[in-house]
């Protein structure tokens, strides 16, 4: 065991040489984790409040009732800014320069059976969520508007009373908008976006840090040191175990170094501590055993390293790093459960259900060790006889 | 007395190619043994089984006296082991990989470091110890080489063609300690291309060519057996003159 030990601080001595280690455990996974928070500034601060601009061309109740009843429905618990002017030319150029995120026009005669649109939409090229968002609202509102119209023709047709009819707009309204903006509340989320994107990006960058041990095996082969160490009195095992070693350590430290620069910088929620702690573990020891498959079967260290830039990012695709593969058909959510990598972020959304312990993720932390294993046999099986050949 | 080295009836095969086959020799105390042969003629296939890296098909390989394979461990302490290639760590210093090579022999840290400064001062590299490898030159490189694989007096040296690629001084003074080792009762297992280091440095010669073993004895026996003015003109009489890849 002894001897395991002196590899793996032989190791880290080397990659601390040539400074690898450092890049891949710690000056990596901070540009990362910077780079995201460069891109993503607000990911995790919820929806903005809506700014519209509204045109009165009617001069009408119609455009009192969008304003001062339809908007602030569809802009259900968040502060919209809700302005009105004058000229349509106005708002228009207010919405070209970003004062506002879109503009509604009521037309004159708006609301007259048969008269043309209701609400017209101003929107700017490129602002797709917002057009999106601005869109729906009018057309709840146009919906809205042909509700209260039947509903006031049936009211009448029923010998409502004045102040009943009154009433029917707004109770047409309450039902009629099914386009309202809503923020749920992230402890409610299974895994917020931040995090899932920061364990989607560290679980794949796993698979480019870990290679460093169990392929210097490669290197050491090439170099003719691998030799010695097996002319050494030592048993073969511990050539291997040293070598896993380093990897599992590096492969810590660059998880380690994610997850707390996600968490500063992004504010990534990654969960209970204990939890995570083992997913990572069991994460790593998973990746460290599928890497080992490929240093059993590659020949040359450039070999290994071209196979395992395939590997991480056909694991990473089909794992739903790229995107969520549980809204995708079922061969591919079926597939997905084939990669550590899925199995990692479910544990980690398992951990964002409030309350959640290490216990919860008890299933993925198994099948990312059954992974482990699976390698570890496939490595032993196909790399037998020459993955400590000199 | 046990010899160092008895390798009794070694064969190898690699699919198709025998590389080794049917090589009885033995090395005893103090003794220098040349092996020489023409590229590809079995020396490093059989020095593989010698120290253990390799399985020989049959026969079998005793180091003073113990079976040698690929699994026993205890026995390699017995064996320092000089690769053809350079083998040592770039990024470390001449000192680090001497430390280590000796922690992983079994010496306890403080021994490391004062047998690591003793094999420096053996090798000509005490100047530069803590210089990084990468940046020696192939000479220096080459002396650190054979330094790791006397780090724990081993009762047999493997040296499999040290002098490559060296300049002549470097050349002379790994000779001199090859010679100096030998002297102090250390068996020597000795490849060379080099037939003048090869009579100067060996007391018996073994010719391998195509696996197995031509000839054997001490150079003055085969330069009067076969009639021939020096070893090298043996060498050429017993493998041919004809070009080895």
């Amino acid at each position: 065991m002894q001897a395991a030990w002196l590899i793996l601080g032989n190791d880290l001595r080397q990659r601390s040489r040539d400074r690898s280690i450092w890049i891949m455990a710690i000056a990596a996974p901070l540009a990362l984790a910077a780079v995201f928070a460069l891109t993503l500034p607000d990911v995790n601060q919820g929806i903005d409040p809506p700014r519209w601009v509204v045109v009165d061309e009617d001069g009408g109740t119609l455009a009192n009732l969008f304003t001062a009843f339809a908007l602030p429905i569809a802009a259900d618990g968040l502060e919209a800014t809700i302005s009105v002017v004058e000229d349509r030319a106005v708002a228009a150029a207010r919405v070209a320069d970003g004062t506002y995120d879109a503009g509604f026009v009521v037309p004159a005669g708006a609301g007259d059976t048969g008269a043309g649109p209701v609400v017209e939409v101003l929107t700017v090229q490129g602002r797709l969520i917002q057009s999106l968002v601005a869109e729906a609202v009018a057309r709840a509102f146009a919906h809205g508007v042909e509700q209260v119209l039947v509903a006031t023709a049936a009211a009448e047709e029923l010998g409502a009373s004045a102040s009943e009819l009154q009433a029917v707009p707004g109770i047409a309204f309450a039902t009629a908008l099914p386009a309202t903006i809503v923020e749920v509340p992230a402890a409610d989320r299974v895994l917020d976006l931040t995090t899932f994107l920061s364990a989607g990006m560290a679980v794949m960058f796993l698979f480019f840090a870990v290679p460093f041990g169990v392929t210097s095996l490669l290197e050491e082969r090439s170099m003719g040191t691998l030799a010695r160490l097996r002319v050494a009195p030592v048993p073969a095992w511990s050539i291997l175990a040293g070598k896993v070693a380093t990897s599992l350590v590096i492969g810590v430290a660059s998880m380690g170094s994610l997850i707390l620069a996600t968490s500063l910088l992004l504010g990534a929620s990654w969960g209970d501590l204990l939890g995570v702690a083992s997913l990572v573990i069991a994460g790593v020891v998973a990746a460290v055993s599928l890497v080992g498959v490929v240093a059993a079967v590659a020949r040359t260290p450039e070999q290994a390293s071209v196979a395992q830039a395939i590997l991480a990012i056909v694991l990473a695709m089909f794992g739903g790093v790229f995107f969520p593969v549980s809204q995708g058909p079922g061969l591919l959510r079926f597939l997905s459960l084939l990669t550590p990598h899925a199995w990692f972020l479910r544990g980690l959304g398992d951990l964002a259900v409030p309350g959640a312990t290490a216990a919860d993720v008890a299933g993925p932390v198994g099948m990312l060790l059954a992974f482990g294993l699976g390698g570890a046999l496939m490595s032993a099986l196909l790399g037998r006889n020459r993955i400590l050949a000199p | 007395m046990t010899s160092v080295l008895t390798c009794a009836g070694l064969h190898k095969r690699f699919g198709d190619l025998e590389a080794v086959a049917g090589v009885s020799f033995t090395i005893a105390p103090g003794e220098t043994y040349g092996l020489l042969g023409p590229n590809g003629a079995g020396k490093t296939t059989t020095i593989s089984m010698v120290c253990g890296l390799l399985e020989a098909d049959a026969g079998e390989v005793f180091v003073a006296g113990e079976r040698m394979t690929t699994t026993t461990t205890s026995i390699r302490a017995l064996v320092g082991y000089v690769p053809q290639d350079i083998a040592i760590y770039p990024d470390l210093t001449g000192r680090e990989n001497l430390v280590f090579f000796a922690r992983l022999q079994g010496l306890p840290r403080t021994a490391a470091r004062e047998r690591a400064a003793e094999v420096l001062g053996v090798v000509g590299l005490t100047d530069r110890a803590d210089d990084r490898s990468s940046e020696y030159s192939g000479g220096m490189k080459r002396r650190l080489n054979i330094g790791i694989g006397l780090l724990h007096r081993p009762t047999l040296l493997v040296l499999d063609e040290p002098t490559v690629g060296v300049d002549p001084q470097s050349r002379n003074a790994i000779l001199a300690s090859v010679e100096e080792l030998a002297g102090a009762g250390m068996g020597v297992l000795y490849t060379t291309h080099y037939m003048e280091e090869a009579e100067r440095l060996c007391d018996r010669v073994g010719i391998i060519d195509a696996g197995a073993l031509r000839a054997e004895g001490t150079p003055k026996d085969l330069m009067e057996t076969t009639g021939a003015p020096d070893l090298e003109a043996v060498f050429l009489e017993l493998t041919g003159k004809q070009l080895r890849d």
